[in-house]
C-alpha cells in the first residue's frame, strides 16, 4: 500500500492521460482534468476496467473489482480528473477504499 | 513453426453496428459480399437485398442480423481463403457456430443459412410472445453472480463467460432486468442489457433439441477441413454426428469463451482474427493474459 507521493501522481496522471488519448484516438493535448470520459472521449466501462488491471499489475494491488465497483457506485467518475483521483485512492487504500465512501 | 499453424478464425454471432468501411478497400470482398447476399436473399429472405450499411438496417431484427452477419463472416471466410490465409482452428462464438461450419466446409453456405433459419423457429416455438433477454455482467465473479440469482430466486443463468470477471446471462427478461441492478448493488463495474429478445445458450431452450434435431437430420454435413473447437467443452470436434450435436446442443447449453481462448493458446494459437463485422472479442482479449495478438478481421485485412 504506497504513500501517495509527487512521482506517483505524476505517473498516474500520464499513464491515463496517454490510455485514453491511444484508446480513443484523440491528440493528448484535447484531454484535461475536466475531460468527460463518456460524453467527450467515447470512453467506456471495458477501458475503465483495462486500467484497473494497469495499475493492479503496476502496484501490486491486493483489491477485488467489486470493492471498486461499490465505491464507484457511491462516487461516480465521470471525468478524467475523477478517474485520476480514484486511481490514487485505490491505489492508497486498495480494499480500505470502501471504508472511505462510508 | 508457419503462421498458418498458429492462427485462429472466430466468427461472431450478431452485428451491433456496421463499420464505415464494410470491406476495408477490396473490391473483391465486396463482390463476394454482394455474391452472398443475393443467394441469401433467393434462399431465405428476399428483403435481405435491401440491406444497407449507412442506414444500419437489419440491426434491431434478430434473424435478419444473423443472416447478415454469417453471410459478411462467409464472405470474409472465402476472401481469406483466396488470399491464401488459413487458420488451423476455427470457432463459432455463440451463433456464429453456422459461419464456422461454412469455413470448415462441414456445411455449405446455403445449408447454414436454413440451419440459421430453422434454430431461430425452434427457439421462437418455445418462447411464443414471452418476454426474454440477455445481460453482461463485468466485474463479479462466477461465485458472486451465483449466489445472487440463487439467492433472489432468479430465472437467470450464466450462458457464458468471456474473461476472468465478463459474463453473459439469459432469462427472462423481467429477471436479467433485475440481475443488472442487483449486480450494480454488489459491486458490478458495469452492466448491460444486449440487443436480443430470446434466451440463446438457456436451459430454458431444452426442448428445442427434438424439433432441431430433425431439421439437422436433413443437412449433410461433412468433415472439417480446418480443426472447430467446442465452445461447450473446448474439444475438438472432428466427426460429422458430433458436429451436429455441437450445433443441436449451442442452443441450449451455457458456452465458456474464455476456456476456449485459453485451450487454443495452449494449442499453440498465438494469432487470432475475428471474422465479424465488429470487434467486441478482439477488445474482450485484453483481459485474458498470454502471448497473442488479437485482430479484427479488416484491421488485419489492412495490416
Amino acid at each position: 500500500m504506497p504513500r501517495i507521493t509527487e512521482n506517483i501522481r505524476k505517473e498516474v496522471k500520464d499513464i491515463v492521460y496517454n490510455f485514453f488519448a491511444e484508446e480513443c484516438e484523440v491528440d493528448l493535448d484535447r484531454i484535461t482534468d475536466t475531460t468527460k470520459i463518456i460524453k467527450e472521449l467515447g470512453g467506456d466501462s471495458l477501458m475503465f476496467l483495462e486500467l484497473i488491471e494497469i495499475f493492479k499489475k503496476k502496484y501490486h494491488l491486493d483489491i477485488e473489482l467489486k470493492t471498486i465497483g461499490k465505491y464507484a457506485v457511491k462516487h461516480p467518475v465521470e471525468t478524467i480528473g475523477q478517474l485520476i483521483n480514484m486511481q490514487l485512492l485505490i491505489i492508497e487504500h486498495e480494499n480500505k477504499i470502501l471504508e472511505l465512501a462510508k | 513453426m508457419s503462421e498458418e499453424k498458429k492462427t485462429a478464425f472466430i466468427f461472431p454471432a450478431f452485428a451491433h453496428e456496421y463499420p464505415d468501411d464494410l470491406f476495408g478497400g477490396s473490391g473483391d470482398f465486396e463482390q463476394i459480399f454482394y455474391l452472398f447476399l443475393k443467394q441469401a436473399s433467393s434462399e431465405v429472405d428476399l428483403d435481405l437485398n435491401n440491406f444497407n450499411s449507412v442506414l444500419n438496417n437489419f440491426l434491431e431484427d434478430e434473424v435478419r442480423t444473423q443472416y447478415i452477419t454469417y453471410l459478411y463472416s462467409c464472405s470474409l471466410s472465402k476472401y481469406f481463403k483466396k488470399k491464401g490465409i488459413s487458420p488451423c482452428f476455427t470457432a463459432g462464438y455463440s451463433m456464429g457456430i453456422y459461419s464456422s461450419l461454412f469455413h470448415s466446409e462441414v456445411t455449405s453456405f446455403n445449408a447454414g443459412l436454413l440451419l440459421i433459419r430453422s434454430a431461430y423457429h425452434a427457439i421462437k416455438s418455445i418462447t411464443g410472445d414471452g418476454n426474454f433477454g440477455m445481460c453482461s455482467v463485468i466485474g463479479l465473479s462466477r461465485k458472486d453472480i451465483t449466489e445472487l440469482i440463487q439467492s433472489h430466486e432468479l430465472e437467470v443463468g450464466i450462458t457464458n463467460q468471456n474473461s476472468q470477471y465478463a459474463f453473459v446471462l439469459s432469462g427472462t427478461l423481467k429477471d436479467i432486468m433485475i440481475l443488472t441492478d442487483i449486480a450494480k448493488a454488489e459491486g458490478a463495474l458495469h452492466t448491460h442489457l444486449l440487443k436480443v429478445m430470446l434466451p440463446y445458450h438457456s436451459t430454458i431452450l431444452n426442448e428445442t433439441k427434438e424439433s432441431f434435431s430433425e431439421f439437422i437430420n436433413t443437412i449433410h454435413f461433412n468433415p472439417p477441413s480446418t480443426s472447430i473447437i467446442s465452445l461447450i467443452d473446448q474439444r475438438i470436434v472432428h466427426e460429422p454426428e458430433d458436429l451436429k450435436k455441437e450445433v443441436i446442443n449451442n442452443l441450449f447449453t451455457p458456452l465458456n469463451w474464455y476456456k476456449t481462448q485459453l485451450e487454443l493458446q495452449n494449442a499453440g494459437v498465438n494469432l487470432f482474427i475475428e471474422c465479424g463485422f465488429g470487434n467486441g472479442l478482439v477488445k474482450n482479449a485484453r483481459f485474458i493474459d498470454g502471448d497473442f495478438k488479437f485482430y479484427s478481421a479488416l484491421d488485419y485485412l489492412r495490416k
